[in-house]
Parts: C-alpha cells; structure tokens; sequence
C-alpha cells in the first residue's frame, strides 16, 4: 500500500469519527435541551429511541434493570409479601442466569412453602444442588394441595428429562406413586413410556403409566370442549 | 502553524484589545451583582427550565468575546490576502491548511484569553461584593464557555477564506445570529409527523451550530462532555470546508 493511498484511508477514518462524534454529542446536547436535566425515564428512552438497535437494546435492558433493582430495594423496606415476590421476579427477569439464581434462592430462604416462589424453585433445581435437587422438590411439594402439585411436577419434567437415571426413575415412580394426572400432563406420559425402556423400568410401569395417560388424555379432552365452548359464546 | 496563531494572539497588545480588555474589566466589575439571567427568550418553547449558569454578566462577557472572535476570525486572513502577507507567510514552508488552522486556533485562543480573564475578574468581583451567595461550582462552569467560542471562531474563519473582511463579518453575524434560533428546530422535529421532511429539516440543521445548547446549565459530566465534542467536532468540520476552499482558490 502506497504511504498517500494510507494517508487517505487515514484521512478518512479520521473525518468519520469526527462526523460519529459530532452527531452523538449533538444527539445528547438535543435531547438533554428537549427533556431537561437528570435521569428521567423520558430523557433515556427518547435518547434510546434515536440510537442504533444494538445500542438501544442495551440502553434499554439497562434502564429496566435498574428501575427493576430499585423496585426490589423498595418492596424490600415495604415488607408486603406479594410485592416483594413480584419485585423479585421482575428483577430475576433482568439479569443473567448467575444473579438470578442467587436472587432466586434469597427468595426461597424468604419464604420456603409459597406456592409463588414455586418459579423460583424450579429455576434453582438442579441435579447436584444440596438443598435445591430432586429430593428437595419432592418434599418440597408436599407443602401444596393436589392439583398445585401436579401443575409442579408438569413443569419440573423439561428439568428431570436432564437428570441422571437413577433421579428419572425416581421422578417417575413418584408420579405413579401420587398419581398425578392432568391436560397438561398427556404428552409427558408419553415421553414416560418411551424412555422406560431405556431406563430398564419393568413392564408393569408401562401399563401404568398408560393408564394415567389415558385419564390426562380423557381430562385433556374435556378441556378442549371447554375452549371450544368459550370461544363459541364469544363469537 | 502556531507561529500564525502567536501573530493572531499578540493583537491583545494592541491598543485597541488593551481598552477592550479594560473595558471587559469595568464590565465585569458593574455586572458582579451576582443575578442569574432569564434565557427564556430563547428557549420558551420547552416545558424544562431555561435558567443556564450564565448569569448577566457572565453572559455580557461572553457576548463581548463572541463579537471579537467574529471580528477577527472573519478579517485576518482577508487583510492578509489585501496586503500580500499572504505571500510572504506562505513562503515559509507553511501549507495553506496549516495556515487556516493557525488562524483558526489564533482567534479562538485570543477570545477565550479575553473572555477567561474577564470571566476570572468577575469572579473575584463577585466573591468580594457577596462571598456567601458566590457558587464555586458555577463559575468554574462558565469557563466551559470556552469552547462555545471555538465554533463562532471556525464559522467567521472559514466565512472570510470565501469574502473580504467587511462581507465577512456581516455574513458570520448573521450565520451566528440563525444559529441562536435553532433552538426551536429540535421541538420541530419531535412533532413533525412526516419523516422525510423530518430529515429535510434536520439536515438544515446540521448545516448550522445550535448555539441555543449554550443557555443550559450542566449539571451531568456527560453533558459538559458532550458540549465540549460537540464544539470541537463542529469546529473541526466548519474549518474543513474553510480550508478546503482555502487551498484551491487563486491568491493572487
């Protein structure tokens, strides 16, 4: 490369970063002119509105974490049980899987037998966790009436398919034990009995478990109706 | 390049510059009263407050710093080309573009010496007459103002490589007076529907400085950052077209 061929390239990069720095100070100087002073929600988001998507996205991840951070110290000073959970789980939603778990497990150490820090439950389990594993959720859920446990363990299954043999095995014959079952519930029976195999369960877990599934089949049935029915009355 | 800003900055020992600096002091002196000014002339049509940290005579001063630096960015290098300085100043191995920017940097420094020391005396003047109104935090704000003169210097610069001193200077007062109302082109264009005109009229904009950026107080470091690069980088871009013009056009 000739060294005037390089002066000009350099030359160029040179008058961008003039123009790039010109228009986003210009930018600031515009909208802290428009909005006035200070932080204000309005300030950032018509600042946020005006800039490229990948810094808008950021600028505004950033914004909601902070409201949702200030929100949490808040319902923290209030001490009102639903706000806090709620101010947990929005601040959860806003930061990386690392925070959120220890957050999570603040709020179960908060208040261990809710039935609404059951999300949070299921977002610490983990297979080799010593409080939070599968042992723990079991027992766990016997805080809740029936039907609040049959909603846990349809959730918890993405989770437990993950696990260790020994564990599914032990997932599984709980729900024969319980006999959960549920609309909901139909197409894990079916990923039940295609892995019982596989997990060197005997035969007869097969036929039981075709007959909860038959029943979720039968519930899952009945709530079709129901839509149906629904959205018929409001057409 | 510095060697035509020291031609530029040694015009403070002139007779002339000598009364206008005494005549800043006396200003600075009767205008200590400490009273913050009401911008709202220029900026009523925004629902936040107006009230900068200019007060009146901060703002004399600066008025008074902006008229020099319009008054000999925009004859310099015109009273060069009528008495064939130019040749001569051109003759020592000094391109054009180093000679516009000399220029440049000559005049905005000349202004900011005067408008700094002033700006200093008020200080002073203002501690004395009222020392527990008299905010630290405020006045040495103001000498942020400086870089407010650094476009006002490129824009007559740049106007006088294109007319002799007298249109000039009329041209770059006006330029500068339009760009004191732009202020009201950033509410206009949050409300205009059509984005293509939206476009069209901030391109207008962009051709001009927004002055109206001056009368805010600046209370966030991003702010006062971005006042700053935003002076800079305009200053940068006025000159550009300035030099440009500069080295194509015939001397003679």
């Amino acid at each position: 490369m000739t060294s005037s061929l390089k002066g000009k390239i350099l030359q160029a990069l040179f008058w961008v970063c003039v123009f790039s720095v010109y228009f986003s100070s210009e930018l600031i100087l515009r909208v802290y002119y428009i909005y006035g002073e200070g932080n204000s929600k309005e300030q950032m988001e018509a600042l946020a509105n005006k800039l490229p998507g990948f810094l808008k996205d950021s600028l505004v991840a950033r914004q909601r974490m902070e409201d949702a951070q200030a929100a949490l110290e808040e319902a923290k000073k209030n001490k009102d049980k639903d706000k806090l959970i709620e101010a947990y789980y929005n601040y959860g939603n806003e930061v990386d899987d690392g925070p959120r778990y220890e957050l999570f497990k603040e709020l179960l150490e908060t208040y261990p037998n809710d039935i609404k820090c059951s999300r949070a439950f299921l977002f610490v389990m983990e297979e080799n966790d010593e409080t939070y594993n599968l042992d723990g959720f079991l027992a766990y859920i016997k805080n809740f009436n029936k039907k609040e446990q049959t909603k846990l363990v349809t959730q918890v299954w993405g989770k437990v398919k993950k696990f260790s043999s020994e564990n599914q095995i032990k997932f599984i014959n709980h729900v024969i034990k319980e006999q959960y079952s549920s609309g909901e519930m139909f197409t894990i029976f079916n990923d039940m009995m295609s892995i019982r195999f596989k997990l060197k369960m005997p035969i007869s877990v097969d036929k039981q478990l075709e007959e909860l599934k038959a029943k979720s089949f039968e519930m899952y049935k009945r709530l079709q109706k129901e839509l149906m029915k629904q959205r018929d009355k409001k057409k | 390049m510095f060697s035509i800003a020291r031609f530029t900055i040694l015009k403070i020992f002139e007779p002339a510059f000598m009364f206008l600096l005494v005549f800043g002091f006396v200003l600075s002196y009767m205008t200590s009263g400490n009273q913050s000014l009401d911008l709202s002339f220029f900026t009523d049509i925004t629902n936040t407050s107006t009230e900068g940290n200019l007060d009146i005579g901060s703002f004399i001063l600066l008025m008074l710093s902006l008229i020099i630096a319009v008054f000999v960015g925009s004859t310099e290098i015109p009273r060069d080309l009528n008495t064939r300085m130019i040749t001569i100043l051109l003759c020592k191995p000094i391109s054009r573009t180093k000679y516009v920017v000399g220029r440049f940097v000559g005049t905005w420094l000349l202004s900011s010496m005067l408008y700094a020391s002033w700006l200093l005396a008020l200080g002073i003047f203002q501690y004395f007459s009222m020392p527990d109104l008299f905010n630290v935090k405020s006045f040495l704000l103001n000498f942020l103002y400086i870089f407010a003169l650094a476009p006002v210097s490129a824009v007559s610069v740049t106007v006088s490589t294109y007319l002799d001193d007298v249109p000039a200077m009329i041209i770059s007062f006006i330029l500068i007076s339009i760009s004191f109302t732009m202020g009201s082109i950033p509410i206009i264009i949050t409300v205009i529907p059509d984005a293509d005109l939206r476009r069209l009229v901030l391109l207008f904009y962009y051709l001009l400085p927004n002055f109206t950026y001056l009368f805010r107080s600046f209370e966030a470091f991003a702010h006062c950052l971005s006042f700053i690069t935003y002076c800079i980088a305009l200053s940068m871009m006025l000159l550009k077209v300035g030099i440009t013009h500069f080295n194509d056009r015939d001397l003679c």
